[in-house]
């Protein structure tokens, strides 16, 4: 029951007048198995719940609310009987001493139904039930969660009774046992910025580190001359948590008698020999959720050693210090980066609207180096759509960048460069990073560029990036040397396999009038906006994560597709690419089927009456393993994938045998939908250049010819492709031979010779 | 459809709260007169330290008037230390409040300061209690010109009654889910009383009397399963005619009948008491509503024996319409529940229907 006191009006003036309809509540737990009421307090309305749990009766009280916005929250009534239990904090008013605010588990994330608030209270009072049995029940359990949340128990127990100001500290915390840290004051007690306001503390080492510009230590005074501070993990606390500075002298006592090994040594050899007024202690605490910490200010009148039992700390003053712990293992993951690519050194050449926004999403997954080059100057026509605010304008973009990721992420290591790409053209500058990103926007220099690593056989992955103006779309392109796919192969002529001066992948067909003249020569530029260039270092960053994480090995591209509307009123001519594409933002095979750098060159032509097949010998090589040679050797059979170029047709690639297809001896049933996906998947990657042209199957025979089964199906297919010639394989014991179907019979073509 | 399906019906129907929709306008008053009384209380330097709400609304056993009237019944606590010796006067201070109020002659009565509205029906009893360090309340007794022996600060345990009434420990296992049938009792036998006894009767047995004598005389067993409502009523009626509540009365002609309830805790006086020659007050109700209760309560008892023995839900159901009036309703054929719900189950709910669920999003 909550206390009688003259103070209502404080307990009135914390609840709204409610206008939530509790009526229907009340009438939905009539016949639950709740025990719900109403109940009027201090002359303001209550839910209040009975709860049985094992042979006890628990209750819970609910302020009635106006709305429900998130799931009804419940006090615990007499909290104290309970002893000190985990999920509940006794609430800090004098007015509602005795209730323990409950915690179960309400993320925003949970979706209530604050259309039927009977339901969101029922839900509610299920999560209460359910987190108080096992609270109550398993003391274990209840140990381990009040150790969970150590942080929270701490800050509720001891800072928040704190009348007073407490010092804020933010401190890296490094990774040993005992550390003596150093520590600086506040800019300036008055500085706008908190950071600004509070100590920091970091570990010796870090002092020259990116850590330390982030902190702003360049700007603050070292304090060690009069606060020794220290970093001690302790590796078990008392859970009875304290309450006030006698309490805490016990508990801090009890917390430092059971300190051992090079904590101890550190207590020992360092703390104790060194006198000082003030002590700062970081105290590293174990919990099942990680790590926690706690922050002891020790504050003496005069110099004295370190205390570390009670009857020392009888002189000594302890302050709880307001902690805030930058740790990288931590934060990283926490706050959205990966920890796996903080050692990942990357390029980034060129800095405008999309390198700029590449730079920041790169900063905020986490990767550690970043080397960021580009010779231009912030200027104003790029100011809606750039990163960089008015304190970078007119200056070098890549330092300006540089400066912005520094002071956004604590432990990037930035490096601006004035280079152009054509000035970075440096083999062993380019053989220290794990990937560059290009993002300039020119396609001549771009290719340059590729030339010089692929004639260098640089073994330096690229992605290259570039938008398209109004709206209509971006790409990226992941040039990984040594795998299937280049960059040339995104600037293939599908019609001619002649390479072409755009790229394949524009979604806006070439030599348009595109470029808007703003003020003659020096001030063309592209339209498109903010959300274009961001939408494209999404697509740039999200590949080279892939590329960095090792999903993706492959040369690749990708690229997302917007609306035509404004290009079409411009009256510009899409792309047939851009007709077909359906693809958005996944990931594709870059390789082109048709790329003179990237196909095979060996390739063995079959012709019969003016009718030309080509199949590349790794391809024979292929169909060669599946030979019937040994007498209990299967049946296998796939599909053949290819390109018509003029009237010659290039077989690409084949289908192998898949898991749902029958193979016998002399009998194969082919999965159709297996090896469709397939088919569909080049034919999507290749921007409809790869098709089904036929298929290939094995025999037992030395020299394989067509049974009827085998012509009849033949004919079918046919039947079903009249658009194309198909092209047939049977691989014999000890020869290949190519069929095709015309007129309804059956040819075959003849090895006319080698390409 | 078992039989306390249709109870539970009944009991939705009946059930009332202080958040129910019917009793906005009255917690609107409520709230407004309570907020003039503080400033007024403050004003004579006693200011209201607590307020709560008695009767019904505080134990939850409130239930819909057959005729829309609505009841407040508060208390209003002062410290000890700032109390007048004549607990008359601030009775007076409430008396001025609600003078200015459009209420009906407002009268100071013996326990409390009552009062019916005008425009609503509303009828408001608010009581005045001084409260001191060790938490004993006292009651402001007297009416206005009472002699200095008519009026005092009596002992009283108001909280304590509401505690007396919500207990469960006696009930042994799951005393919860006995305690929601306790009051459900409660809830039936108030409406009972409204259906079957006129006006002027209805008013003079008081629901706190109902509620005590079933309280004492529901008995569930401590382990045994809960039995339905139907057969815990009849059981409970039993029980009170066999107690000794209804006490005869010498009389020449047709026996006589008084109803005797005594508080269950301070002051423990009885609470039917009636009024002989000179005004005092003494134990027991008066004869007629005493003897009138005896008879209902006795063909109460039968009508439940019969629709425990009968056999047809529908019959069953006819039968306890007649006793409790047409908020028990009677299906139309077994299984359905009467036109009234099907037209609910016709017309479809587009909310949802979880109280809430863990989802992946976020921003």
């Amino acid at each position: 029951m909550l206390p009688h006191t003259s103070l209502q009006l404080v307990l009135q003036g914390l609840l709204k007048v409610h206008k939530l309809d509790y009526s229907k509540v009340y009438e939905h737990f009539l016949d639950s198995e709740y025990d719900v009421e109403p109940l009027e307090l201090m002359g303001c309305d209550f839910l209040r719940v009975h709860l049985q749990i094992e042979n006890d009766v628990v209750s819970l009280l609910h302020c009635c609310v106006a709305e429900i916005t998130s799931l009804p929250h419940f006090y615990l009534e007499n909290h104290e009987k309970y002893g000190r239990l985990a999920h509940v904090l006794p609430v800090d008013i004098p007015i509602m001493s005795g209730l323990g605010a409950v915690c179960v588990n309400n993320l925003d994330s949970v979706s209530v139904n604050y259309e039927c608030p009977e339901l969101a209270f029922e839900e509610s009072i299920r999560r209460h039930k359910n987190l108080l049995t096992q609270l109550l029940t398993d003391n274990e359990f209840n140990k381990s969660e009040l150790l969970r949340e150590f942080s929270t128990n701490w800050q509720a127990a001891w800072i928040d009774g704190q009348k007073k100001q407490v010092e804020s500290l933010v401190c890296v915390s490094g990774s040993d046992e005992f550390d003596i840290l150093k520590i600086y004051r506040p800019v300036s007690k008055s500085a706008v910025n908190p950071l600004g306001r509070a100590f920091v503390a970091l570990p010796e080492i870090l002092i020259d580190s990116n850590v330390s510009g982030y902190l702003l230590v360049q700007h603050r005074s070292d304090a060690s001359e009069a606060i020794t501070i220290f970093n001690i993990s302790i590796h078990k606390i008392g859970l009875d948590f304290p309450r006030d500075e006698a309490e805490l002298k016990i508990w801090v006592a009890d917390c430092l008698s059971i300190v051992g090994g090079n904590a101890r040594v550190g207590i020992d050899q360092f703390l104790k020999t060194r006198r000082s007024k003030e002590f700062w202690g970081i105290f590293k605490v174990d919990t099942p959720s990680g790590k926690s910490y706690f922050g002891v200010r020790f504050i003496c009148k005069s110099k004295k050693s370190f205390p570390d039992t009670l009857e020392g700390l009888s002189y000594w003053r302890l302050e709880p210090i307001s902690l805030n712990i930058l740790n990288k293992n931590e934060i990283l993951p926490r706050s959205g980066g990966e920890i796996s690519l903080a050692e990942k050194k990357l390029l980034l050449i060129g800095c405008g609207s999309v390198g700029s926004e590449v730079a920041d999403k790169l900063g905020a997954s986490g990767i550690g180096k970043i080397t960021i080059s580009d010779p231009d100057h912030y200027s104003s026509s790029n100011i809606y759509r750039h990163l960089l605010d008015s304190n970078y304008l007119f200056s070098p973009k890549s330092s300006s960048v540089c400066g912005r990721l520094a002071i956004k992420y604590p432990w990037i290591s930035v490096k601006p460069s004035l280079s152009s790409i054509l000035d970075l053209r440096k083999k062993e500058l380019l053989r220290g990073f794990d990937l560059v990103i290009i993002a300039i926007g020119s396609p001549t220099q771009e290719r340059i560029f590729q030339d010089f690593i692929s004639k260098n056989n640089l073994d330096v992955p690229v992605i290259y990036t570039w938008l398209e103006g109004y709206g209509i779309g971006g790409h990226a392109v992941l040039d990984v040397p040594k795998s299937k796919g280049c960059l040339k192969c995104a600037y293939v002529d599908s019609d001619n396999g002649i390479r072409g001066l755009a790229s394949n992948l524009n979604f806006l067909e070439p030599d348009q009038d595109i470029v808007k003249n703003f003020a003659g020569c020096g001030e063309m530029f592209i339209p498109y906006g903010h959300l274009n260039s961001t939408q494209t270092a999404l697509i740039t960053v999200d590949l080279a994560l892939k590329y960095l994480r090792g999903v993706q090995h492959e040369s690749a591209k990708v690229s997302w597709k917007g609306s035509c509307d404004d290009a079409v009123v411009q009256g510009l001519k899409l792309s047939q690419r851009y007709k077909k594409f359906s693809r958005n933002l996944e990931i594709q095979s870059l390789y082109h089927p048709m790329c003179d750098i990237c196909s095979d060159n060996e390739l063995f032509v079959f012709e019969k009456r003016g009718i030309k097949v080509r199949i590349p010998k790794t391809i024979i090589e292929e169909l060669n393993l599946y030979k019937q040679i040994d007498v209990h050797a299967v049946e296998s059979a796939g599909l053949l994938i290819g390109y018509i170029q003029g009237d010659v047709y290039t077989i690409n690639r084949i289908t192998c045998p898949q898991e749902k297809d029958t193979q016998k001896r002399s009998y194969f049933k082919l999965d159709h939908a297996s090896h469709q996906k397939v088919v569909d998947e080049c034919h999507a990657s290749s921007d409809g250049v790869l098709g089904y042209i036929g298929t290939w199957h094995t025999h037992p025979q030395p020299v394989p010819s067509p049974s009827t089964i085998d012509l009849k199906d033949w004919v079918s297919h046919k039947t079903e492709n009249c658009d194309r010639q198909l092209f047939f394989l049977i691989i014999g014991v000890n020869e290949l031979k190519v069929f095709s179907i015309v007129d309804g019979v059956s040819i075959e073509l003849i090895r006319v010779g080698d390409f | 459809m078992p039989i306390q399906t249709h109870f539970d019906k009944f009991n939705q129907a009946i059930y009332l709260t202080n958040q129910s929709s019917g009793y906005k306008k009255a917690k609107e008053k409520d709230e407004s007169i309570l907020n003039d009384l503080k400033q007024h209380f403050r004003d004579k330097e006693c200011p209201i330290k607590d307020t709560f709400l008695q009767g019904s609304f505080s134990v939850d056993t409130a239930i819909n008037s057959l005729e829309g009237d609505y009841d407040v019944d508060r208390a209003l606590v002062i410290d000890e230390n700032n109390a007048p010796t004549d607990p008359i006067k601030l009775k007076e201070v409430v008396l001025d409040v609600l003078k200015k109020r459009n209420f009906k002659n407002p009268k100071v009565k013996k326990p409390c300061v009552t009062a019916d509205y005008l425009s609503i029906n509303l009828h408001i009893d608010y009581t005045i209690y001084t409260l001191d360090s060790l938490g004993n309340y006292k009651l402001a007794v007297g009416k206005l010109g009472s002699s200095e022996n008519n009026k005092e600060w009596s002992p009283s345990d108001p909280k304590g009654l509401i505690e007396w009434i919500n207990g469960y420990s006696s009930y042994g296992s799951d005393g919860l889910a006995k305690r929601k049938q306790y009051k459900r009792l409660v809830r039936y036998m108030k409406r009972w009383r409204d259906v079957n006894f006129n006006e002027q009767s209805r008013k003079k047995l008081f629901s706190i009397g109902l509620t005590i004598m079933i309280k004492e005389q529901y008995k569930p067993s401590a382990y045994a399963e809960i039995e339905n409502d139907l057969a815990v009523l009849e059981e409970t009626i039993r029980n009170i005619l066999n107690a000794e509540y209804i006490r005869s009365e010498y009389s020449p002609d047709l026996p006589q009948y008084r109803i005797y309830t005594s508080l269950p805790t301070r002051p423990f006086r009885d609470v039917f008491q009636h009024k002989v020659d000179g005004g005092q007050s003494v134990s027991g109700s008066d004869k007629n509503i005493g003897t009138q209760f005896r008879n209902k309560l006795q063909t109460l008892l039968s009508q439940l024996e019969n629709a425990i023995a009968e056999t047809d839900e529908i019959k069953q159901c006819e039968i306890l319409n007649k006793v409790f009036g047409d908020d028990f309703k009677v299906p139309s054929s077994a299984g359905s529940t009467g036109s009234g719900s099907v037209g609910g189950a016709v017309a479809a709910s587009y909310f949802p229907t979880a109280g809430a669920s863990g989802t992946s999003q976020g921003a």
